[in-house]
């Protein structure tokens, strides 16, 4: 069994503060990186939603093409 | 040439026109919403950079607190003040037979990337050891 060991730290209250510093700047980047995967949820919507509106687009043209050519003279 | 086209249904036609500008319009709409959330996204990208360079800033200060960093900075300085002894002895000796040209060592830049993956490296073969 591994014995314990003791070391000792010289600016302990030092040590805490950058500790919660590191603790609430990791925080903030979580936070950051959540709204940033929230965006790109909402860009892989928006893409999809092109597409459809798109093939929707395609359907309308494809019929407007099939109005005007059926009884052309 | 000009064409007659006879429209069975024009109700449907002037529909289906309708529906495809209506399209039009609708999909330049969602196009500016899209750049919108892609500047909101870069802007976020540059943020958390920022965030996480700060970190590293904090994390090495943080590393510099802990004892092990004070144990190699006393014996960073101890080695430094054996180089410096050793230094002005090679000086010295330098002085008196001069260098050639060219044989000097090849300067290396060390980029950020360098230091990351030594950095990287290191902790991993402190886990490693640990495990």
């Amino acid at each position: 069994m591994e014995a314990p060991i003791y070391i000792k730290i010289n600016e302990f209250d030092n040590v805490m503060k950058t500790l919660k510093e590191v603790k609430d700047k990791t925080a903030q980047a979580r936070e950051k990186l959540e709204a940033i995967k929230k965006i790109a949820q909402q860009e892989d919507m928006a893409v999809r939603e092109w597409e459809e509106r798109m093939n929707k687009m395609d359907h309308n043209l494809d019929e407007i093409h099939s109005f005007l050519n059926s009884k052309t003279r | 040439m000009t064409y007659f086209s006879r429209i069975e249904n024009p109700k449907s036609l002037r529909k289906s026109i309708l529906e495809a500008a209506k399209e039009v319009l609708v999909l330049e709409v969602k196009q500016k919403n899209f750049l919108e959330l892609k500047d909101k996204r870069e802007n976020l990208i540059l943020q958390l950079d920022a965030d996480l360079a700060e970190l590293s800033t904090i994390t090495k200060k943080l590393d510099d607190l802990l004892p092990e960093k004070q144990l190699k900075k006393e014996l960073y300085k101890k080695t430094e003040s054996k180089k410096k002894t050793s230094k002005k002895v090679r000086t010295k000796k330098q002085k008196a037979q001069p260098q050639k040209e060219g044989h000097g060592q090849p300067d290396h830049k060390i980029t950020e990337m360098d230091r990351l993956e030594y950095t990287l490296k290191k902790i991993e073969d402190k886990i490693a050891q640990l495990s």
